[in-house]
């Protein structure tokens, strides 16, 4: 059990994560403060305790990541960049406008953001490929924490991210499900039934910890529990949308609305008038390096006689497996068609940096986007026909600016 | 198969699509996918065709490839992937009848090859697209658009491609049957001049 002064820094430390998601919704007119203040009392645990990353270097191969799933719950994540020291509280304040680079949900032109989020149902999936890269080609002990919605819950492309994760044991990865009963235009089909999120989480082969989502205390149990798990995580965090202040705990009718000037002053008085300058410092990883790739060698392109006949898909089974020769930084994953794409090809000659997908396309391009950004290299392959099937996951990878194939 | 592939795409801000004909262009494009930024995707097809290229042909993404050309050309005809092996047996049908014509491979559908496109137009009366697609979004509406652009005068313009909703069938059954193969695009051919 932590000590009290512990217990108080997560208070204080959530009281001004909700403070600056109104002030810097409120300062831009238009945004989501309540999707925030749900979240804020287990980013502060998270946040002070368990994350580790050095803010100065997001680049560092061992940083743990942080994905907002619900994209639109961004005011909180930049207020916590502000707490961290990562940006200055003016900076807080330029949310939503023309030449920020906050922008209304996040994309990777911050450089603490790994993709962009805000079609929900996108960051779990794409947090499975980044905690794919940690395991098994990084081979860095570094987690991955994914802040998902509770309405979020309803797409399948997040129950395609809870299987393929226990399919590849991802116990480096932690799935916090912000269980705040309410979604956009009302309650959500479970409200707060814990009960059957735990079931779900479970069923998917999931370790799932139920946790009273504004009890600190808990929360860091909770967090510990779930460092120590030989499985992905789940945690389920029961909250209240809007917490903290009276009159939107809770309460439908708020989802996406920035207070007016004179209720978020009401607001920030039953927060306890958070003074706003608290800076903590997040522990740092260990610096270690990722696992060395096989080395490079020149491209040796398989041959084909002028006028025999091939199919243009043994071909691409034939390159992907000289690309993979040639460079080590080669990946493929495929949606169990492997044997019609010939991506088989290259999974015969280099099992260990072939991702079976299962039929499962979106998560499939997600995985890819998230190991790609981890500075890799992944084809995707299956019927063109099922790609239409990922098209929103495509579509976002070009939000993100990444590259994927 | 997929009828929709390329339209969508192609419509992702920055992407690059590709479609190649024989082994030796899908490797050369597959590793140049490999070094190429953004959202990247290639077509490959399912049916074994002759190769048509060398070992030391290059194939720049943005490129394409003129296959047959002549001084007096009445037509180009403009395919990747199936339909250019349909679009050279019917070069090579109507060269034995004595009517020459263009055939582009056109490998890079975006980015495309403006220049290639532009001086077929320049120098010859009818560019005819021939796709395994559906009509919207594929290499007919790339071409169409550079036509449009392009500051040339006007020249016909035919568009082979899938116009109803296909069936099972062999593979030359469904180009037969589909307006796509060797026949339709003599016909068209002709029917320009
Ligand atoms: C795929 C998709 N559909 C719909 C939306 C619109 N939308 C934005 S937030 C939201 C409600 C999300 O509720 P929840 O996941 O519970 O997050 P909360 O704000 O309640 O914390 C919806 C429907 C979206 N962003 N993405």
């Amino acid at each position: 059990m932590p000590d009290e002064a512990t217990l108080q820094s997560y208070k204080d430390l959530a009281a001004q994560l909700r403070a600056d998601s109104i002030r810097c919704t409120t300062a831009a007119g238009s945004g989501h403060p309540t999707s925030g203040m749900s979240a804020a009392d287990f980013l502060a645990v998270l946040a002070i305790k368990y994350l580790k990353y050095d803010f100065q270097n997001p680049k560092m191969p061992n940083n743990d990541h942080l994905l907002f799933s619900k994209g639109h719950a961004c005011p909180v994540l930049y207020a916590l960049y502000k707490a961290v020291g990562a940006i200055s509280d003016a900076e807080l304040l330029t949310l939503r406008q023309f030449d920020s680079k906050l922008e209304g949900h996040p994309t990777p032109e911050i450089p603490y953001v790994d993709a962009a989020t805000g079609s929900l149902g996108q960051g779990l999936p794409i947090g499975v490929g980044i905690a794919m890269a940690g395991k098994y080609i990084d081979k860095l002990p570094y987690k991955t924490w994914i802040v998902c919605g509770d309405s979020e819950m309803a797409e399948g492309s997040m129950y395609e991210a809870l299987e393929i994760a226990a399919h590849y044991e991802l116990n480096n990865l932690v799935a916090i499900v912000d269980v705040n009963k309410l979604g956009q235009r009302g309650e959500t089909q479970l409200g707060h039934d814990m009960a059957a999120y735990k079931a779900r989480f479970e069923a998917f082969g999931w370790h799932a910890i139920v946790v009273d989502g504004h009890d600190v205390a808990a929360l860091d149990a909770a967090f510990a529990e779930a460092m120590t798990a030989d499985k992905p995580v789940g945690i389920l965090a029961k909250t209240d949308k809007g917490h903290g202040v009276s009159f939107t705990s809770g309460l439908p009718g708020w989802h996406g609305k920035a207070m007016k000037p004179e209720e978020a002053e009401k607001a920030l008085i039953e927060l306890g008038s958070p003074k706003g300058d608290i800076v903590i410092t997040v522990q740092k990883p260990e610096d270690l390096h990722p696992a060395a790739l096989s080395p490079n060698t020149d491209f040796v392109a398989p041959s084909y006689p002028l006028g025999e006949k091939y199919s243009a898909r043994q071909a691409y089974g034939d390159a992907l497996k000289a690309l993979g020769a040639s460079r080590g930084d080669i990946f493929a994953n495929d949606s169990e068609v492997s044997n019609s794409t010939f991506s088989e090809t290259f999974k015969k000659a280099y099992p260990d940096r072939f991702f079976e997908m299962y039929i499962a396309e979106q998560v499939m391009v997600s995985v890819a986007q998230g190991i790609e950004a981890r500075g890799y290299t992944v084809f995707c392959s299956t019927f063109a026909a099922f790609f239409a099937r990922a098209f929103d996951q495509i579509r976002m990878g070009a939000v993100s600016r990444a590259t994927l194939h | 198969m997929a009828l929709e592939d390329l339209a969508m795409m192609r419509s992702v801000h920055g992407s690059t699509v590709l479609y190649p004909s024989d082994a030796v262009s899908t490797v050369h494009l597959v590793k140049a996918m490999a070094e190429t930024k953004g959202i990247s995707y290639l077509r490959a097809t399912r049916e074994k065709v002759p190769t048509l290229y060398g070992a030391d042909e290059t194939f720049p993404i943005g490129g394409s490839k003129t296959l047959r050309s002549s001084d007096s050309d009445v037509a180009t005809i403009i395919g990747a992937g199936i339909t250019l092996h349909e679009a050279l047996k019917a070069a090579d049908t109507l060269a034995g009848e004595g009517t020459n014509v263009r055939v582009i491979d056109l490998y890079s559908v975006k980015p495309i090859d403006w220049a290639a496109i532009v001086s077929a137009v320049q120098d010859t009366k009818h560019i005819i697209v021939v796709e395994d697609h559906w009509a919207q979004g594929g290499l007919g509406d790339a071409v169409a658009s550079i036509l449009a652009d392009a500051n040339v005068p006007m020249v016909k313009f035919t568009h082979l491609c899938i116009t109803e909703m296909p069936r099972s069938g062999t593979p030359q059954e469904l180009l037969e049957k589909y307006g796509i193969d060797a026949h339709a695009i003599v016909a068209a051919v002709k029917a320009g001049i």
